[in-house]
């Protein structure tokens, strides 16, 4: 799983609709996956995401290079491009949790496959 | 201009469909002229204008075609078939079983319309004598003339679930019989009963002949999807660069790569073994097991969101709309929805909306304390045979020695034409741009409003 697909989950069980996103992640195994970098195409679809969240989740996880807010600028610089290709379409979570801020719902990430599916209690 | 095309009776083996490509000359005999200038004049034939292909077929006593109806774009809606030489009868049988013989007297004049012409097959039986009127008649040699008008645009019949301009193929349905995919399973739809089930989360009839099943039948399942469905491809090719597409019910994620380049597209399914499966092909596929119902996605974050093939499977309709409820929900304001359902207007014959549709796994594909019990009787210790035969029960399945196969059976509510926009009205923020029938699916492409 990709931190840009990341930034597209929120946490859903019964009763959990306030500071259910952006899920906590603990990695314990991550693994580099090759990708032709398209600048456009990463310029296009990070803008349509939340880059506050996404901060937040790189923060977390020890990517300190990337400033708070995006400026125009930023995209026409090749190395922060190279390094957001690098962290957002690159790598992947093989193995970890993702953690709800909310109600603390863990859901294991196995093999690169986040399990979230809810039991019978947890559906509204 | 015209085409002339004589032939010998069809075997089994050809083509059922009228190749316009056989040019044998390019104008209708003189001979035919009287007749047509008759046949012209009648009402629907004069709206149509003149029939511009020839058919002649020869048939011996003891020669028949097998059932098989005329292909609808290639050729107008009204034929015409004159009977030469002998009369016969026809037999005409209808996708929901109906049967009708017809006596086809010597120098009659035939003329195929409406549902009996995209709807219904036609055949002659290999026999040298029909009977008619509690009377024998004896074949002689006969000649068929059978007049068509060449079509220029795409058919819009009322029959989809026939016509090949609206995604019925042919041919591509006898390669998956043999294959053993898709159409195989349509054959026999168990009728269900009353569903009584009120509620809006799955019920014990989903997990059991749904989630259970598919877990179970994952890879064959995923071994008989492979081949993404031609408009639905062309959707995804269609879409502006850099969208964000989720498939909701992804099942092998067969629609995951298309466009890869252009997409970010992100698969979830209920099925954790089918998600398994997605990754099995491709480790760089974004895919996620959760309930589609109570989708772990974020509000207004993707520009597409596809369901194809998985509102049908549940059971009531405070269901069925909260899955549409939860494509909408997930799709930004101006974004589009695509939702596939099978349709109960197809050719094989359902009988109700509400069925087990079974599912043949084979041998090799099921664990093998399943493949080896039976609910025969047998030596064995009593409470061996007992726990064996709960086991087997509590799976609800069958052994098909013949096949081979355990069979297993998946709930559907098949929808009828119009169904699943009348869902759709019942929900604000959507529009429906797009309705239609492929591959016997009801389709609708759905625009969010704000």
């Amino acid at each position: 799983m990709r931190l840009l697909s990341h930034n597209l989950l929120m946490c859903n069980v019964k009763g959990c609709s306030e500071n259910n996103y952006p899920l906590r992640i603990l990695v314990q195994k991550s693994k580099i996956i090759e990708a032709e970098l398209n600048p456009d195409f990463l310029r296009k679809l990070v803008t349509k995401l939340d880059w506050k969240g996404l901060h937040t989740t790189l923060i977390s996880l020890d990517f300190h290079k990337f400033p708070e807010q995006l400026a125009e600028d930023d995209w026409k610089n090749e190395e922060f491009l190279k390094e957001l290709h690098n962290v957002l379409m690159q790598t992947h979570i093989i193995e970890g949790k993702l953690v709800c801020p909310n109600c603390q719902r863990e859901y294991p990430i196995v093999n690169g496959i986040p399990n979230m599916i809810l039991k019978d209690s947890e559906l509204k | 201009f015209f085409f002339l095309m004589i032939r010998r009776p069809p075997r089994s083996t050809q083509s059922r469909s009228s190749a316009a490509s056989d040019v044998y000359k390019r104008q209708l005999p003189d001979f035919s002229q009287e007749v047509l200038s008759r046949v012209h004049t009648l009402p629907g034939i004069a709206e149509q204008g003149p029939f511009d292909q020839l058919t002649i077929n020869d048939y011996y006593p003891g020669q028949g075609i097998p059932p098989h109806f005329d292909t609808h774009s290639p050729f107008e809606e009204f034929f015409c078939s004159l009977c030469l030489g002998s009369g016969v009868v026809m037999s005409f049988k209808s996708h929901k079983g109906d049967q009708k013989h017809i006596f086809l007297p010597q120098r009659s004049l035939v003329i195929f319309s409406g549902e009996a012409r995209f709807a219904w097959l036609h055949s002659i039986a290999s026999r040298k004598l029909d009977k008619v009127d509690g009377k024998l008649f004896f074949r002689r040699r006969r000649i068929s003339l059978t007049f068509r008008r060449i079509k220029h645009d795409p058919c819009r019949c009322a029959y989809p679930f026939y016509c090949d301009s609206q995604g019925y193929d042919p041919v591509d349905v006898k390669k998956k019989r043999k294959k053993g995919g898709e159409d195989i399973e349509k054959q026999q739809g168990i009728s269900v009963g009353e569903i009584t089930e009120e509620g809006s989360n799955p019920s014990e009839l989903e997990k059991k002949y749904v989630y259970d099943v598919y877990d179970k039948i994952a890879p064959h399942f995923s071994h008989t999807r492979y081949k993404p469905w031609p408009k639905i491809e062309s959707f995804l090719n269609g879409l502006e660069q850099s969208s964000i597409v989720v498939d909701i019910g992804c099942g092998n994620g067969k629609y995951l790569p298309v466009n890869s380049a252009n997409l970010y597209s992100l698969g979830t399914d209920r099925s954790h073994s089918l998600i398994e499966i997605c990754r099995e092909r491709d480790e760089k596929f974004q895919v996620f097991s959760a309930e589609s119902l109570q989708l772990p996605i974020r509000d207004s974050i993707a520009d597409v969101a596809i369901s194809i093939a998985v509102i049908h499977h549940f059971s009531n309709k405070a269901m069925r709309i909260r899955a549409i409820q939860e494509l909408t929900r997930v799709t930004r304001i101006g974004g589009q929805i695509l939702i596939y359902v099978w349709a109960f207007e197809q050719d094989k014959n359902f009988g109700s909306q509400d069925v087990f549709v079974p599912w043949h796994l084979q041998f090799k594909y099921e664990d093998n304390d399943v493949v080896n019990t039976s609910i025969k009787e047998k030596e064995d210790d009593e409470e061996e045979k007992a726990s064996d035969k709960s086991k087997i029960e509590e799976l609800d399945v069958e052994i098909d020695e013949g096949r081979k196969t355990v069979v297993y059976k998946r709930y559907y509510h098949l929808f009828k034409k119009g169904e699943l926009e009348s869902l759709i009205a019942e929900l604000p923020f959507l529009q429906i741009e797009e309705s239609f029938y492929d591959h016997a699916n009801w389709c609708v492409r759905l625009r969010r409003l704000s």
